[in-house]
């Protein structure tokens, strides 16, 4: 008896050690249990509930880190900064801001699959185990401080939605679409690894704040600026930056919806976290000589402009998502560009804003497909009259998308541009592009909005019924959405506590 | 002055209204949207009457110290001040002077007044109303705004409601129209914000501090470079050109009003446009008042002064929109563009900068709010009798619909400009403005041009009349039907304040004219011949 | 009796480069999948020599960390492309085109 008195009590000191780590080990032991639980046979419907409730724990554990720090377990009274495994994985306001989002976006994509998944189908064990390690992967990147630790975690999420994607096997665009997303997946980490392997050769480590302090006295910066071109290259795959976006509209389109919404939503902001803390942080004692920015800013040029452009002529409400998405990740790629503490704040609170607006939209597009509505805009007209409140819902999405008042995406952009310009030099021109690009971009998104409101509805089409758990998850983005405007000044707040927290990683050996 | 936040009252109401509108059952939907706007109105006129209540505007103290905001309300909104890090200075600031009191007021009139007129709208009446009254919060909040990010959040929020009225309740191009308006109105607004951020960023450059401010902008501008205050201006203008409209950039203004249902005819022309001009003088004239009289060099070409360019734009739009309206066959299309020519003469009369002439510029804005919706209610009213605005279909119609006749006789003198009615002082003022500035006849934006631009007005408004009311009367073998009751209760009562504001100007001029002499001292125009 | 760390970073850098081409040539979706494999052979290379040649051994265990890594990543590939080989009857990735690519 004493001995597992002995155990549970080291077992609780260690935990306490490891308060940071929780929300992962929590949802890591929920994956593995949903395995066998999946072979209970009356408990089919109860998984999704399951998953749910972990997602929601991890949720408010990280909510309890960052903003109750007075409401602690009694191991801390501040907000949580504490680092592990000698470094390699840090916990604090920028890793907290971000595993806010992601678990957020899987809460979300999580409601809604309780109606995307069907009673019937196999495998629903799978889908939420994979759900749940897709999401740890997430975590794992958001406070890893180290190049490999990074890499290791945008595996777990690579693979396991690799899988997600082809979770409905007999469906063929499902398998299509993960076909392409498997093959473009492992070129990116191959591209990824082989670039750290340089950069640890240069620097001879491959945790960040040791990257910086030896990077300008390298003997190779030859062999660091391939690293950093290696690994821009394999982010922008990750991130679907023009030219590395191919990919994108296809397995948004052909993947089950709520995965379209987690890809778009959650783990696209993976290559943000990873991308800001490689090149801020690791590169950032290099900028002059390395030149990321100017890559950077480039990138965000292209793509913004291809996204947004290529986003005018579709007619498929998936695609044109897709592209939208594109379009709205070279907004983000203007703050990596600039890299100024307010930026990459700015740069975040996007993050925040679009992963809301853009999941939103997915899971909408999903729901009313679950209603038998198609995927052609042709096919939501006069959703006004067949599902008033869906149809505002989905005002509200795609004005947030396009930066219109009074939605988060407003703000978020207004932050980005005003900070790029604040920031002076050459940046002002990313902001005069994104501005302009963002005027472009209200065409498409105004079309679906005329679709839904003017034209009559076909005849004998008759009212829409989103199932319960899709219209849940809507509604809770869409008021997020607003509450993104209206509480703006917190919302960046935050983000900007997150910015700092981020630069204080330099300084960790 | 008061404790009441009486103006973000009127912008909660609003929203409220249209809440409700969207809410209650079908049938109450009008007569909620109704109520909501005549509460907002009465409101207003609270506002405007001398010594009505704690809250009513301080004419006295508006005379002493014109630019002065009265029932200010400032909070931070995006703002961490006090801090180190201090960012963005983007408060929640509203207020009125005497020139966008006009505004505020002419807005929750012609709201109500537009509600009342089509309060029996079948077709998805719950979106109707609650759009009229989304629309209501979007003007309010430009007139009153006194922060840059507050005036392009409330200039964003009054596309969206007019893109719909247009694009659901519109006529047969009414997608055309609808997208028409947007992009050109969403083009302006991008550039407009635009000149906003380089106007906030160079006001951090100069002083440190972030402020979107009306303000601690127009404070900090005489340090700032000329050319670059030229840049923000052109820019700014712009935005506000496409509003007003002027020419050239008026091409989407006939598609959408002629598509338009009547109620948001009567909102485009009567509340919209002014938009565009009030923006003009609150924003560009006060931040850059010295603008107007710099005469700059574009690629070694010299310009003439600013305010002469205003000027001969304004002209070019009188005189434009004079001449497309002779040839118009839609009585509708007709009306548009006198839109265009009435407000050519606002432009005119502001780039006068004289106190006389930007007041008459004011009173025009208010007159033409109330003529324009008067005639765009008594067009619609034709349509729905007749079944038909076209002018050779027309003709014989004061025989028929009397009372009909009789309104559009009254509305169209009003708009030409007969003595005693509203637009006859605005019109008066504005010349004797610009003979003070530009003279008779000497250069090209003198008075004897524009005033020729009446004479044309006066043509083809008695024009339209004599074949649309008299002559033989058409048979067309459609059920006609003379004003229904609310509609006339509605016009006549429109009729009655364009005769009262005709006869007693002064209840307007009261409130503008030490603003516009005011404004007009800024920019180092004449200030002497008026009150 | 050292073979010289080029020699082994060139040997990464060709089989790096096979592989890439590999991926940009190949239409077998198997093939593709083996060049991607190459190309992560390359940078395990890498990893063991610097990590060799600077006398850290840290490199060696990313090396062994990143070959693990590469077979979960090949197991879920393989499964896709027998699920994608069962709805089609072909993994040749220029025939599976329903989607635009």
């Amino acid at each position: 008896m004493s001995d597992l008195a002995d155990l549970l009590s080291q077992l609780n000191a260690s935990l306490s050690d490891h308060i940071g780590l929780l929300p992962m080990l929590l949802l890591t032991i929920l994956a593995l249990l949903l395995l066998p639980l999946s072979q209970v046979r009356s408990f089919q419907r109860g998984l999704g509930v399951f998953a749910l409730l972990g997602l929601g724990v991890a949720t408010a554990l990280v909510y309890e880190m960052f903003a109750f720090p007075h409401l602690g377990f009694g191991t801390f009274e501040r907000r949580l900064d504490e680092s592990y495994f000698g470094g390699a994985m840090v916990v604090n306001a920028w890793s907290l801001f971000f595993s806010a989002i992601f678990l957020v976006v899987a809460l979300l994509v999580c409601l809604a699959s309780l109606s995307e998944v069907k009673r019937h189908e196999p495998h629903q064990g799978e889908y939420y185990a994979l759900l749940l390690l897709a999401t740890v992967g997430m975590l794992v990147v958001a406070s890893a401080n180290d190049l490999f630790l990074l890499f290791i975690g945008i595996e777990i999420a690579s693979v396991s939605t690799f899988a997600l994607t082809a979770w409905r096997k007999k469906d063929a665009l499902s398998s299509e679409a993960a076909i392409k997303f498997f093959l473009i997946g492992g070129l990116s980490a191959a591209l990824l690894l082989y670039g750290i392997s340089w950069v640890y050769g240069a620097t001879g480590s491959v945790q960040l704040g040791q990257i910086a302090a030896a990077a300008p006295h390298t003997t190779h910066p030859e062999a660091l600026t391939l690293g950093a071109l290696l690994m821009i290259a394999g982010f922008g795959f990750k991130f679907a930056a023009v030219p590395f976006h191919g990919w994108a509209p296809d397995v948004y389109t052909g993947a089950p919806t709520t995965i379209s919404a987690f890809l778009a939503a959650g783990s696209k902001k993976m290559a943000v976290v990873a991308a800001l803390k490689v090149f801020v942080i690791g590169f950032g004692t290099v900028a002059a000589t390395v030149h990321w920015q100017l890559i950077f800013g480039v990138l965000a040029i292209l793509t913004m402009t291809v996204g947004n452009v290529v986003a005018l002529w579709q007619t498929d409400i998936k695609r044109m998502l897709a592209y939208s998405s594109i379009g709205q990740a070279g907004y983000i790629l203007i703050a990596v560009a600039v890299a100024t503490p307010d930026a990459i704040a700015a740069g975040l609170y996007h993050s925040l804003t679009h992963a809301l607006m853009k999941g939103g939209a997915f899971l909408l597009v999903g729901g009313l497909a679950a209603a038998g509505v198609g995927y052609k805009i042709a096919d939501w007209e006069g959703l006004g009259r067949r599902s008033p409140g869906m149809a505002l819902a989905a005002t509200l999405l795609l004005l947030g998308l396009a930066g219109i008042p009074p939605t988060g995406g407003f703000f978020s952009k207004f932050f980005i541009f005003a900070t790029a310009v604040a920031a002076g030099d050459w940046f002002l021109w990313l902001a005069v592009i994104g501005l302009l690009n963002s005027a472009l971009s209200l065409y498409y998104y105004a079309k679906v909005i005329r679709a839904i409101y003017k034209r009559p509805a076909k005849a004998g089409a008759k009212h829409v019924h989103v199932p319960l758990p899709y219209a849940a998850a809507v509604i809770l983005a869409t008021i997020g959405v607003l509450a993104t405007f209206f509480f703006a000044n917190l919302g960046f707040g935050l983000a900007s506590e997150a910015a700092e927290s981020l630069l204080t990683l330099t300084s960790l050996r | 002055m008061a404790d009441i936040p009486i103006l973000t009252l009127l912008l909660v109401l609003s929203a409220a209204g249209a809440a409700a509108a969207l809410l209650v059952p079908k049938r109450y939907a009008g007569a909620v949207a109704l109520a909501f706007a005549v509460l907002v109105f009465l409101l207003s006129l609270l506002l405007v009457l001398p010594h009505a209540t704690t809250f009513s505007f301080d004419y006295a103290a508006s005379s002493a110290d014109p630019l002065h905001l009265q029932l200010g309300e400032a909070h931070p909104w995006i703002d961490n001040a006090g801090q180190p890090d201090h960012r963005f200075g983007i408060w929640y600031r509203v207020g009125v002077d005497g020139l966008s009191l006009p505004m505020v007021f002419l807005s929750t009139l012609m709201t109500m007044a537009a509600i009342a007129y089509a309060i029996h709208e079948p077709k998805r009446p719950n979106e109707f109303f609650g759009l009229l009254l989304v629309m209501q919060v979007g003007v309010l909040g430009v007139f009153t705004a006194q922060d840059y990010f507050v005036f392009y959040i409330f200039w964003e929020i009054v596309l969206i409601p007019m893109y719909f009225l247009i694009g659901i309740w519109g006529g047969p191009r009414r997608d055309y129209a609808a997208i028409k308006f947007f992009i050109y109105t969403h083009v302006a607004s991008v550039i407009m914000v635009i000149g906003i951020m380089a106007l906030v960023f160079e006001n951090l450059r100069l002083t440190g501090v972030w402020s979107f401010a009306f303000a601690d902008i127009a404070a900090s501008a005489p340090q700032m470079d000329l050319v670059f205050k030229g840049g923000v201006f052109a820019a700014l203008f712009f935005g506000f050109a496409v509003k007003m409209p002027v020419v050239p950039f008026h091409t989407w203004l006939p598609d959408a009003h002629v598509e338009a249902p009547t109620a948001g005819s009567v909102l485009l022309a009567a509340i919209l446009l002014k938009m565009g001009a009030y923006g003009l003088l609150r924003i560009a004239f006060q931040t850059f008042p010295d603008v107007l009289r710099t005469s700059y060099s574009w690629y070694g070409i010299d310009l003439p002064e600013t305010r002469q360019i205003l000027a001969f734009l304004g002209v070019v739009s009188i005189i434009y929109g004079a001449f497309i309206c002779l040839a118009q066959r839609d009585l509708k299309k007709l009306i548009a563009y006198s839109s265009i020519s009435h407000m050519g003469l606002v432009l005119y009369g502001m780039s006068t900068t004289t106190g006389i002439g930007i007041s008459g510029a004011v009173l025009q804005m208010f007159a033409h709010g109330l003529i324009s919706g008067a005639l765009f209610m008594v067009v619609g009213s034709i349509h729905h009798g007749t079944g038909t605005r076209d002018i050779p279909k027309l003709g014989g119609l004061a025989q028929r619909l009397p009372l009909t006749a009789a309104v559009l006789v009254v509305a169209s003198m009003a708009s030409l400009g007969l003595p005693g009615l509203a637009s006859f002082v605005s019109e008066l003022t504005v010349f004797t403005g610009g003979y003070q500035a530009y003279g008779l006849v000497i250069s090209p934006v003198s008075i004897a041009i524009p005033i020729m631009g009446v004479l044309i007005t006066a043509a083809y408004y008695i024009w339209a009349l004599q074949r649309v009311l008299f002559g033989p009367f058409v048979e067309r073998g459609l059920p006609m039907h003379d004003l229904p009751r609310n509609e006339k209760v509605v016009l006549l009562g429109l009729l009655v304040l364009i005769a009262f504001f005709g006869i007693w100007p002064a209840a307007i001029l009261d409130m503008s004219t030490p603003g516009s002499f005011e404004v007009a001292s800024l920019i180092g125009g004449l200030t002497a011949g008026g009150r | 009796m050292a073979v010289p760390q080029a020699a082994v970073l060139g040997l990464g850098a060709i089989l790096f480069s096979l592989g890439f081409y590999g991926v940009l040539t190949r239409t077998n979706a198997i093939a593709i999948l083996m060049s991607v494999e190459v190309m992560l052979t390359a940078a395990n290379i890498n990893f063991v020599a610097f990590g060799q040649y600077s006398g850290d051994p840290a490199g060696q265990s990313y090396a062994l960390i990143s070959i693990a890594l590469a077979a979960a990543e090949v197991a879920v590939g393989l499964a896709i492309l027998i699920t994608v080989f069962k709805s089609r009857g072909t993994i040749d990735v220029s025939r599976i085109n329903v989607l635009r690519w």
